[in-house]
Order: structure tokens, then C-alpha cells, then sequence
């Protein structure tokens, strides 16, 4: 192996086992989960054995390259640090190799899979490499990666819903040319915001330092941004009102510190839902109804993925616990906690089951206040009350016994992402199970399956509590 | 009131195939100050924090004030004050949103004593308007110290307490510890390598090797008992018991 081909396999190893040391494992089972249930699904559908085999391939190359690069990226990103840019001045130049090169491979071999199905593989190789681009360009540390964020899970869908016209366009020599070279340049230029140089990250990373620091101060609160300032605001008063109160199951919550804390998500919440509703008479004005129409029937997609991010706070939360093992100590021996394992368990597990069925709550309102401001159908309303209730049983995942589980857990959240998918798999399974046997909805009958599975599973682990060792501090036995 | 305030017995703790504590037997009695030795990785904090019961042991049992560690009631532990070896305070909060965190917490709260040290011990007001984390070790640490003798303790668990501190820093504390802890009557093991401080304040000291407390006395009587025998000294040939440092006892017995 050449010195160049080394050094890339010694980065591309070094970047995934930043981010878990069994990365290189969980991408290579989840590619072929993937492979095997979608070849499978096509091989009782369709009953033809290439297609099966061309779609599960499919399947497993595109959980290949999305999970790898989500690994990838990440841990690359935590390669590139000032003191690896003076100690090891070709890690950069390694990194940013590595990552056109797989941008290429996997956007190349998107459009090879792609030949042979309904779409054009010059469209799946610029939809593949924008998408790609983006979501890189989401990780990255520029102010821009906000605008990413956002319009990444509209380019998942890009290749349904764009127009026909555009379609040929962008097939056609010309438009694939102007396209791809719009591509390499975008592309150029994310890798830049991705991984800056060692020099400029350092000085970034001081000034933010020096403004973080300022912000502290009486003096620097103004220059603090105004949500995060009412936020921490709000944090301090309910944290001066909780200590007034003695109240030991909210203080408690101060364990998980004040990104985690109600008040913010709230806000947050409040700031998303005022927004769509300034944004609607607006677009209601000035869009053509087609376009109108089109944001009402979409809205459910978006809203939908914002059901993630309380599942993505308990995780965080539990990842939080692993931080704070000292102050746990300390807080075990305080005489205003419950002292017995059982009693204390079960006052953490109630406030993390209310805080989870709270944030759940308020999140689910926020979606349905989102799609109805929208002006989407009752219907797509009712639909989207009955997604809304597909996660619930991971509101079980918080009662766990954390002395032997500890916090967070290596695999980042792909145990809970695993979770939610069995758990929705069993309750749509029992929707058409009903639909087929009695003719009901699949849908409120899933969503009615996911709160019974959720109370069963709460109340299952609720009791194992009983017998679990003091949760303080986690991860002692594990 | 010579019954033990903490009494360990028989007390194992592996790691992995590592034993740390080996079927240790430990008493410590009301009033005493002990200060706990032992070399690095000897199991210094890994003995205090069985003792606390923030570790499982093995085998064994721990008792303080009678009580089982792992079912220690609410008054129990309101007479116990700990310093943990590092300073896990909350680092988003402020110095005093971090007391006050606490002092909800406790039946029974010093507020003045609280308010004093942290004037005495330089904790300016803007300074308890800083962010825990932007604090440097030492004044994380002095902090950490003002939050365990908060409740006013009658037994203070400190796990190296100075480590992070300057000299004049130590000297704050030690005096505090000397006038309002130990005068007191409160009962407090501490564990240090600055063995100079140690003489300072500790009445009596105890070694951990081998997962067991391997000499433990009064600090003047183990000196003196420990004279070294020097054969050389003198034309007639006689030896002559010679005073040693506790820094050669410390090396002497942990060796």
C-alpha cells in the first residue's frame, strides 16, 4: 500500500473511532439490515429475484453512505484541531482528500444503482452529491449550517417532488454540466466551512471563548443574543424558585443543567409556532395557491421530524448524567433527597417520565399548531395526532437502571432510533392487523397500540426499579 | 460516646481482578482527626467513598453513626460533609445559586459562616456572579470546601482538599479547619500528600497499603516510635536511636 493510500486509511479509521469505537460494525449491520429487509419486502412484493437484489442494494449502499459519512464527518471534524495542524500538518490535507473522495464514490455509485429504475441517473448522482453537500455543510461550524439544517430534509424529497420540466432540464447535457460544476463549487466551498484551517479554527475558538466568557458577566449580558438570554432568565428564576420552594424532585432536574431545562425547549417552541403563524398570512399574499397547497400537504413532513428532538433530549440528558458524577455524589448525601435506592430511584424515574411527558406534550401541540396554521386538511390533522403518539414508548427508555447502565451510552442514539423503529413497526403491524380483521384505521389504531405498549413498558421497568441499586452516581457498576 | 462513628469491616473492593480494599478493618471515633496516607493508587478515595457509601464494596460492611451506609437516614447524613477529590459543582451555575442549590437541601444551614468564609476566602461579590466553570481549580476548590462545611458537619470526609491550592490558600484553610472545625469537636478524616500540612493539623495519621490500614496512631507517638537506629553513630560503637521525618515514616511504611 502506498504512503498516501496509508495515511487516508489511517485517517478514515482514526475520524470513526473518534465518534465510537465500534462504528466500522454498526454501519456494516445496519447496511445489511437494511439490504435484507428491503430485498426481502421487493421479493414477496414484485417476486423477482434481481429486483429484490437491485433494491436491496440500493437500500444497504444508501444506509452505507449516510451512516458512514454522518460517523465520518463528525469524527473528521474533531480531527482537525489547532494542535494536529501544527504536530501533523498533513491531516488536513488527508481529511479533505477523504472526504471528496467519498462524496464521489458514494454519489458515483448512487447513479450506477440507480440505472435500470424510473430515475435518471444523472438526477440521482446531483440529488445524492447536493444532498451530501448539505448535510456536510449542516456540520459544519459556519453560521450557514443553520440555513442546512433546514433545508436538509426538504432535499430528501427532492427527487418527488420536483417538477417535470425541471427534471428534463437538469438531464439534459447542459443543465447536468452547469449543475455539476454549480456542485464541485458548493462542494469546494462547504469543505472549507467543514474543515478550516488549524489556524483559523484556533483563533475562532478563542474569540468565542473571550465572548462566552464576557457573556458571563452583569456587564455582558446585553450582548447575549435575545432568546438564549430570556432563556437563561427563565432558568435562573424557576432554578431561585425551586430552591425556595426546597422542592427536591425539580431541583433534582438541575442536575441535567440548563440546555436541557423546560424553559428553553419551551421557548423554542413558542418562537417555531410564531413564526409559522407570521409566515402564513405572508405566503397567503404573496405565493400562488399551488405553492400554498403545496407547503399545507408538506407541512406534516417537517413537523414530523420535530417529534425527534425530545427522543433526542432524553438521550442527551442520560449523556449529561455521565458528566455529572460529582455533583450526583454530592447530591446523593444531601438529606433532602430520598435516601433508601428504591425511594430515590423512583423520584428520579417520576420526574424524567413527567419531564419526557411534558416536553412530548409540548412538542406534539407545537407540530399540531404548525400543520393546522399551515392550513392543512382535519384529516391531516387526525394523521398527524396519531403520529404524534408513534413514539411514546420511548418515554421508557428514561426508567433504566442507571448505576449499571451509565449515561448516555457510546452508540450515540442509535439504540433509541432502533427502539422507535421496532416499537413503530409493531404498533403500524397491529394498525393492519386491525384494518384487515375488523376495517378499522390503521393509523388511530397504531397510535392507540403505541400508548398501550408505552404504559406497559413504564410500568414493567417502573417496578424493576424497585430492585435496581441507588441510580447515584451512574455507570458506578457498569 | 466512644462508639465509633464509622466502623468498616471486613471491607473489599475489586476492580476488574484488582482488589483495592482487601477485608479492611477501619474505626474512626467521635472527635478524632485523622489524616489518611497512602501512596498513589493506594485506595485512598476509593476507601472514603465506600465509607460514604458512593461505592459498593465487595464484602463488608460499613456503618456510620450505627446506620448502614447504603440506608443512611435524613439526619444522618445532614451531619455529614464531604470534599470530594474533584470539584464537580455545577459549573453553570453561580457560586451563590450553587450554595443556595444546597442549602435547600439541608434541615440545617450556617448561612453566616457560609457568608464569612466566602468574604474571608476572597469570593468577592462579582466573583459570586461568576459561572462555576470560568473559576479557577483553586477557587473551585476552596468552594467546594465552603459547600461541605455549610451544613455545619459533625463528620468532614475531605479527599485531598488542598491539592489545587496555593500555599496562602492553604494556609486560609488549614487555620479554618484548626479554629472552627476541629476545636469544635467535629470528627474529620482527610486524606493529602502535603504531609506538611498534615502535621499541622492531624492528631492522629493512618497508612493504607495492600488494601488494608497497615499502621495507624497517634502522629507523635509513631514518630517517636519510630526512631531509626543508627549503628555508625558515635566512636564507641553504641547505636543510637535517631528521630525520623514523617516523610521517611510515610516511605518507610508504604514501601
Amino acid at each position: 500500500m502506498s504512503a498516501a493510500l496509508k495515511d487516508l486509511a489511517l485517517v478514515w479509521r482514526a475520524a470513526l473511532a473518534v465518534r465510537h469505537p465500534y462504528a466500522h460494525a454498526w454501519v456494516c449491520f445496519l447496511a445489511l439490515l437494511a439490504a435484507l429487509c428491503v430485498g426481502g419486502l421487493t421479493l414477496l412484493r414484485v417476486a423477482g429475484a434481481v429486483d429484490a437484489l437491485l433494491y436491496g442494494l440500493r437500500a444497504g449502499w444508501a444506509v452505507l453512505v449516510f451512516a458512514w459519512l454522518l460517523y465520518f464527518i463528525s469524527g473528521a471534524a474533531k480531527l482537525n484541531t489547532p494542535a494536529n495542524a501544527v504536530l501533523v500538518p498533513r491531516m488536513r490535507r488527508s481529511v479533505l482528500r477523504l472526504m471528496v473522495l467519498a462524496w464521489l464514490s458514494a454519489t458515483v455509485l448512487s447513479a450506477l444503482l440507480a440505472l435500470g429504475s424510473a430515475v435518471r441517473p444523472q438526477l440521482v448522482f446531483l440529488a445524492v452529491g447536493f444532498w451530501l453537500v448539505t448535510l456536510g455543510l449542516a456540520r459544519s461550524s459556519s453560521p450557514v449550517r443553520i440555513v442546512a439544517q433546514v433545508v436538509l430534509p426538504f432535499l430528501a424529497l427532492i427527487l418527488i417532488y420536483l417538477p417535470l420540466d425541471w427534471r428534463a432540464v437538469l438531464a439534459s447535457p447542459a443543465g447536468f454540466a452547469v449543475a455539476t460544476v454549480l456542485l464541485l463549487g458548493l462542494g469546494a466551498w462547504t469543505l472549507e466551512r467543514m474543515f478550516p484551517q488549524g489556524g483559523d479554527l484556533h483563533f475562532q475558538q478563542q474569540a468565542k471563548a473571550k465572548l462566552a466568557v464576557e457573556r458571563i458577566g452583569a456587564e455582558g449580558w446585553s450582548r447575549q443574543p435575545l432568546i438564549p438570554r430570556i432563556g437563561r432568565r427563565l432558568y435562573q428564576a424557576a432554578l431561585r424558585r425551586d430552591c425556595e420552594r426546597r422542592d427536591s424532585g425539580a431541583l433534582l432536574m438541575h442536575l441535567f443543567g440548563p440546555d436541557g431545562f423546560w424553559t428553553q425547549r419551551c421557548l423554542a417552541l413558542l418562537v417555531m409556532v410564531a413564526g409559522a403563524a407570521l409566515l402564513m398570512p405572508v405566503l397567503r399574499l404573496r405565493a400562488s395557491p399551488g405553492t400554498i397547497q403545496a407547503v399545507a400537504n408538506g407541512s406534516w413532513f417537517f413537523a414530523s421530524t420535530l417529534l425527534f428532538i425530545p427522543f433526542a433530549d432524553y438521550q442527551r440528558r442520560l449523556a449529561r448524567l455521565s458528566v455529572s458524577r460529582g455533583e450526583q455524589g454530592l447530591v446523593k448525601l444531601a438529606p433532602g433527597m430520598p435516601g433508601a435506592a428504591a425511594a430515590f430511584n423512583r423520584h428520579l424515574a417520576a420526574r424524567l417520565l413527567r419531564a419526557g411527558l411534558a416536553e412530548w406534550g409540548a412538542f406534539s401541540a407545537a407540530v399540531l399548531a404548525v400543520v393546522a396554521i399551515t392550513g392543512a386538511a382535519a384529516e391531516t390533522l387526525w394523521m398527524q395526532a396519531c403520529v404524534c403518539c408513534l413514539p411514546l414508548p420511548l418515554l421508557a427508555s428514561t426508567l433504566r437502571d442507571h448505576a449499571r447502565r451509565g449515561g448516555g451510552g457510546g452508540a450515540g442514539g442509535w439504540p433509541l432510533f432502533f427502539a422507535l423503529l421496532g416499537s413503530s413497526a409493531a404498533c403500524w403491524l397491529a394498525g393492519a392487523l386491525a384494518t384487515r380483521y375488523l376495517g378499522a384505521q390503521i393509523m388511530p389504531v397504531a397510535a392507540l397500540a403505541s400508548v398501550v405498549l408505552a404504559a406497559a413498558l413504564v410500568a414493567w421497568r417502573w417496578r424493576r426499579l424497585a430492585g435496581a441499586p441507588h441510580a447515584f452516581p451512574v455507570g458506578r457498576l457498569a | 460516646m466512644n462508639t465509633p462513628i464509622v466502623q468498616m469491616s471486613s471491607v473489599s473492593k475489586h476492580f476488574g481482578s484488582a482488589p483495592v480494599l482487601d477485608g479492611l478493618d477501619w474505626q474512626v471515633l467521635p472527635g478524632q482527626v485523622i489524616g489518611l496516607l497512602g501512596r498513589n493508587g493506594a485506595g485512598k478515595s476509593t476507601l472514603l467513598e465506600c465509607l460514604l457509601g458512593l461505592r459498593e464494596t465487595d464484602a463488608g460492611t460499613v456503618r456510620i453513626y450505627g446506620e448502614d451506609v447504603r440506608n443512611l437516614s435524613d439526619a444522618t447524613r445532614a451531619r455529614i460533609g464531604y470534599v470530594p477529590q474533584q470539584c464537580d459543582l455545577f459549573e453553570w451555575m453561580t457560586p451563590r445559586q450553587m450554595l443556595d442549590y444546597f442549602k435547600a437541601l439541608y434541615p440545617r444551614w450556617n448561612a453566616a459562616r457560609v457568608d464569612a468564609l466566602l468574604a474571608r476566602w476572597g469570593f468577592d461579590p462579582s466573583m459570586q456572579d461568576k459561572a462555576i466553570g470560568k473559576l479557577s481549580g483553586g477557587e473551585q476548590q476552596r468552594l467546594s470546601i465552603i459547600r461541605a462545611l455549610g451544613p455545619d458537619p459533625d463528620l468532614l470526609i475531605l479527599d485531598e482538599p488542598v491539592s489545587a491550592l496555593d500555599p496562602a490558600g492553604r494556609r486560609d484553610f488549614l487555620r479554618e479547619l484548626i479554629d472552627s472545625v476541629i476545636d469544635n469537636g467535629t470528627t474529620v478524616v482527610f486524606s493529602t500528600h502535603i504531609l506538611s500540612d498534615l502535621e499541622r493539623v492531624a492528631l492522629e495519621i493512618a497508612f493504607l497499603k495492600n488494601g488494608r490500614i497497615a499502621l495507624q496512631g497517634q502522629l507523635d507517638e509513631l514518630l517517636e516510635g519510630a526512631r531509626r537506629l543508627d549503628a555508625s553513630a558515635g566512636a564507641s560503637g553504641r547505636a543510637r536511636a535517631a528521630p525520623i521525618s514523617l516523610e521517611e515514616l510515610f516511605i518507610e511504611v508504604t514501601q
